[in-house]
């Protein structure tokens, strides 16, 4: 049994010479061929660095997470001019798993904020959270941390794991990756429209259901919340072609902004697709988001919790 | 919970942690562990049926003990009526009632009668038709005087469930199983090392190999009559592969895994794509199901027709295959299949060449077949590769459709390979074909940083193409 455990170790630990080894002298090109390619789309690579010297500072007080309709349609700035300073971390197809993490990780820092605004866009409710982990093992410049890292096991993908440890070891041994520069806003949405705004098609209310896994995240960051006294907004956001869904019991009770209720929510013109908002659009539909995100901060009972 | 899923790699570290280092002292209690570890297993799919697994256990133990007990040969056989029907009943209700109640509707309304029957959507059990046949064997040996009935129910169930071949095998025989799980077990170096890579070449089978064949297979089975001629026989070809690179990765997985708990289980896949004649592949193909056939099936009914003789001999095959497609799954395109392979044996039947076998391997002491062993080779796969279709279509209108469409465009240019099959097709071929004598030692390769890195890029494919969410093929079965 010694000389088994022995061998294994020792494999175990040439294989992770070998990881090692690729993240020092893998040139880039090879690198997308074997593991991910990075990209600058999501802004993970700009977003997480500055918000680890927000949150290091104790700031910000509105916490912005959920899915890129919250990314591209949420605009930090609209909330300071009510006085709060503004993070948005939402991203591309981000789940409540990684929306949970990404909370936990923040609060580990030192970050304080008097309330978390979680984009809920119904059709990410029953996805995987795997092309959103992903983004954040390959996209994030800064060593892997506990909460990711966790994030990553949690995936239950070899190849995220694989990964994250790669580009964890990638960033200290190489020169910084040459990121691309943004082609639109940095906290804005798309610049330009599409033709037509097309309406979505065999829409099944079904397929807005909370999956087990992203059903248990959401649970276990409303109780995060709820622990430290963050006061949790939930945000549909506007959408310019009727969405059927079925709110999950877990949401209930919980402060909710109905994004139908914005004037504006069928001025198809507002947006790039059929879900996501241009950069007008986002201005405009994020001064609404921030009177009532006013609202509900100024209500006694939310106060309280 | 499947080989091949995140769940596996935390489990099989924990119980072998357990079973070495906690329960090792202690015969009983690694039976316990085993057992406790194999019901975990097969209830992370769906407890209840763990049930039928109990029930099946339960029933062959007490038989087994009334059958030992009992003096006379008729009381003996009643014994062995009562666990036939147990456990034939559970298969039957669970895996064939909806098959013959639909045909029975089916004949009477052919002819005009029209019949209502309330049928429902019975869930089949994973693994039952693997469970049961060796539980079946267990009380088949105790009434040949084969084995002497266990009293040791832990161990017993502990066989019965054993979890690296619980629900796909290899059909392990209660006269190799039990004295292994009734004496202690020791670890060695050799186990563990052949264990490991047993399963990491299991895997590389399973998860690369099957992973990248089947959406090929997949788009020729929707639509055979889209496809050109040669698109579809290359569809057969890889189907094979698929097949026996899904089923055998399994069987490496699961005898690997045993070893690792001390246990040897039997070789299930002898390399059937290598063979020359069709009696050497059937001897070779999914062996554990093939004897358990032969010696419960095909041998009583050879000495029941034996005065018919050869043609006794020849309906024989032709029922026990049409009965082991039958096993495969409740369609008609099993028993077709089945039949189709008996028919194969009837040159062999009539040459009176059946068992007759030199037990050599191809190419045996040289590097390369023989040019009439290559034609010979080449033969049999592409016969048993062809009558696959009816093994993987849906139906028998698919199947006819798919045979029927091959000649059309025979010669065009088929539709391309995706990218990496023929690779990862000629890393299996070439590796299996170098150790083909001695199947049960895969990756058998000199020099260790050769050897390490053929390891580790096998690891890394692995990791590539790992779905947890694909189950092995014969799971349904």
């Amino acid at each position: 049994m010694k000389a088994f455990a022995l061998r294994l170790l020792a494999f175990c630990a040439s294989t992770l010479a070998v990881i090692v080894l690729a993240a020092a002298f893998t040139p880039p090109e090879t690198e997308a061929f074997i593991f991910l390619t990075r990209t600058s789309k999501h802004d993970t690579y700009r977003r997480i660095p500055e918000f680890r010297e927000w949150a290091l500072a104790g700031g910000p007080e509105l916490l912005i997470l959920g899915a890129s309709t919250g990314q591209l349609g949420i605009d930090p700035t609209a909330f300071e001019a009510y006085g709060h300073s503004t993070f948005n971390l939402s991203s591309a197809m981000q789940t409540m798993e990684v929306s949970e993490v990404l909370l936990e990780w923040s609060l580990g820092l030192g970050a304080k904020p008097q309330a978390v605004v979680l984009d809920v866009y119904p059709r990410v409710w029953p996805q995987s959270s795997s092309a959103s982990i992903n983004d954040l093992m390959v996209n994030r410049p800064t060593p892997l941390e506990w909460p990711f890292l966790k994030l990553a096991l949690r995936s239950r993908n070899l190849k995220t794991q694989l990964n994250a440890l790669y580009f964890h070891f990638r960033d200290q041994l190489q020169a910084p990756h040459d990121w691309a520069p943004q082609p639109h806003g940095y906290h804005r949405g798309h610049t330009h429209a599409e033709y037509e705004v097309k309406p979505v098609k065999d829409f099944n209310p079904k397929h807005c259901e909370f999956n087990d896994d992203n059903l248990r995240a959401f649970n276990r960051l409303k109780k995060q919340c709820k622990r430290r006294g963050i006061a949790l907004i939930l945000s549909l956001p506007p959408m310019p072609c009727k969405t059927e869904y079925t709110k999950p019991d877990a949401m209930k009770g919980l402060p909710w902004i109905d994004g139908s209720d914005w004037p504006l929510e069928r001025v198809d013109t507002l947006y790039y697709d059929d879900h996501h908002l241009r950069g007008v659009g986002a201005e405009l539909y994020s001064e609404w988001l921030a009177t009532q995100v006013e609202y509900h901060l100024a209500d006694p009972v939310l106060a309280s919790n | 919970m499947l080989f091949n899923s995140f769940e596996f790699l935390v489990f099989l570290p924990v119980v072998f942690g357990l079973y070495w280092f906690v329960a090792q002292r202690h015969l009983k209690a690694q039976n316990l562990l085993l057992l406790a570890a194999s019901y975990t297993f097969y209830g992370w799919w769906d407890w209840r049926f763990l049930g039928l697994v109990v029930l099946s256990t339960l029933v062959d133990f007490l038989i087994g003990i009334q059958m030992q007990r009992a003096e006379d040969r008729t009381r003996r056989k009643r014994w062995l009526w009562a666990s036939l029907a147990v456990n034939l009943g559970i298969l039957g209700y669970f895996k064939y009632a909806g098959f013959f109640v639909d045909n029975w509707i089916a004949a009477w309304e052919s002819v005009g009668v029209t019949m209502h029957a309330t049928t429902t959507n019975v869930i089949l059990p994973i693994g039952i038709s693997f469970y049961t046949f060796q539980t079946l064997s267990y009380t088949l040996d105790i009434h040949r005087g084969k084995i002497k009935a266990t009293r040791d129910p832990v161990a017993f169930a502990a066989y019965v469930a054993f979890f690296p071949q619980l629900v796909a095998g290899p059909i392990e025989r209660a006269v190799t199983f039990l004295p292994q799980i009734t004496s202690p077990r020791t670890f060695t170096l050799e186990q563990g090392r052949d264990g490991m890579r047993l399963i990491l070449w299991g895997l590389f089978k399973k998860v690369v190999v099957a992973g990248t064949c089947a959406p090929y297979v997949d788009m020729c089975m929707a639509d055979p009559s889209a496809a050109s001629g040669s698109t579809l026989v290359l569809g057969t070809f890889l189907f094979y592969f698929q097949m026996y690179a899904d089923f055998s990765g399994y069987s490496d997985i699961a005898i690997g895994t045993a070893k690792l708990f001390g246990f040897e289980l039997m070789t299930n896949f002898k390399f059937p794509y290598l063979t020359r004649n069709f009696a050497e592949f059937w001897r070779s193909w999914h062996v554990s199901l093939n004897t358990w056939i032969i010696d419960y099936v095909f041998m009583p009914l050879v000495l029941a027709w034996r005065k018919a003789g050869k043609w006794g001999v020849l309906a024989a095959t032709v029922l026990t295959f049409a009965l082991s497609g039958l096993w495969h799954g409740a369609h008609w395109t099993f028993i077709l299949w089945g039949v189709l392979n008996g028919l194969l044996f009837l040159p062999f039947i009539l040459k009176g060449a059946l068992r007759r076998t030199d037990g050599s391997v191809l190419a045996q002491g040289r590097w390369l077949p023989a040019p009439r062993e290559a034609l010979q080779v080449a033969t049999v796969f592409t016969v048993t590769a062809l009558l696959g279709v009816f093994f993987r279509a849906p139906d028998l209108a698919t199947a006819f459709e798919y045979a029927l469409h091959i000649p059309t465009q025979l010669l065009n240019a088929p539709t391309e390979l995706p990218g990496n099959t023929a690779a990862f097709l000629g890393t299996l071929v070439g590796m299996e074909y170098v150790n083909r004598e001695n199947p049960r030692r895969p990756l058998h390769l000199p020099w260790l940083p050769i050897r390490w890195a053929a390891y580790m890029v096998l690891a890394y494919l692995i990791v590539d193409r790992f779905n947890a969410k694909e189950a092995f093929i014969y799971f349904q079965f």
